[in-house]
């Protein structure tokens, strides 16, 4: 059972990348700049779509399992310290995206023998261990910064004020 | 009416191009030149709508809000969360969903000579 996207409660979420799924149409000979990015920007609204409505199956490549990552919706008060340390040098963007991810990351299914253990820190409580993402990292750098990036993106994409931009 | 809050049923009745032209979510955008215009009220005031309502109002956020949204009305949010504090994202999307439903209700309420959706 997948849990689509929630404002409230944790929700499951994948990496694209992830090699269960679909990849991106790479470009075939004499194929121009329009086509290829039509057929680039419509690989993204699948993605999008998949993502908005939590059916994934359009997506996947066979029959393999892709990596679950259960993500937690990031207090306010503590993605705002994690924005402000980001802000004023006291982390990097590198340390700032492992973080934000360290800090939803809950659970991950079909990972091998890797689990999340969640402890707590002193400034930004609730939170896994760095065992998650160096182990993510093993496998491809990019997970955290996307998942990193997702995360910055869904907890800055609602308020009153940005639906009437 | 009955395909707007019935997807599949939707994708069954219609075509690819006729989907396109009504703003489905699922599909890919229009080619250029075709006009889209997804099902909105007559006379509605207010920016145009780009995608049907029948896939923003059954994304799985959308129904949450609603539910969220019906339970803060009557003060009973604590309630519907169970021992959990809200989100500043679903308090904002109750805000933005509330501020919405009254501007709907305004236009709905108002008779059609001054401007409004009503009788």
């Amino acid at each position: 059972m997948l849990r689509p996207q929630s404002l409230q409660r944790p929700s499951d979420d994948f990496w694209p990348g992830d090699p269960a799924f679909v990849q991106p149409p790479e470009r075939v000979d004499g194929q121009s700049d329009e086509e290829w990015h039509k057929a680039l920007d419509e690989h993204q609204r699948k993605l999008t779509v998949a993502r908005e409505t939590g059916n994934w199956q359009p997506m996947l490549a066979g029959d393999g399992q892709p990596t679950k990552f259960v993500l937690r919706r990031i207090p306010g008060d503590v993605y705002r310290k994690l924005t402000d340390d980001a802000l004023f040098g006291r982390v990097g963007p590198g340390e700032y995206a492992q973080l934000l991810v360290r800090c939803a990351l809950i659970d991950v299914v079909n990972l091998g023998e890797a689990r999340v253990e969640l402890g707590r820190h002193e400034r930004y409580g609730k939170i896994a261990s760095v065992d998650i993402t160096n182990a993510l990292d093993q496998i491809d750098t990019r997970i955290v910064r996307d998942l990193a990036e997702l995360l910055r993106q869904r907890h800055e994409a609602v308020s009153p004020k940005s639906s009437r931009d | 009416m009955q395909a707007l809050s019935d997807c599949e049923r939707c994708m069954q009745t219609y075509d690819r191009p006729t989907r396109q032209a009504l703003g489905c979510g699922y599909e890919p955008p229009a080619p250029r030149g075709v006009p889209v215009m997804p099902w909105d009220h007559d006379d509605r005031r207010g920016p145009p709508l780009t995608v049907c309502v029948g896939y923003t109002t059954n994304l799985p956020e959308v129904i949450e809000v609603s539910h969220a949204r019906l339970h803060w009305s009557k003060s009973q949010l604590d309630a519907y969360l169970g021992d959990e504090r809200p989100t500043e994202q679903l308090l904002g999307a109750i805000v933005i969903l509330e501020a919405e439903t009254n501007t709907y209700t305004n236009w709905r309420t108002t008779p059609k000579r001054d401007g409004g959706g009503g009788v």
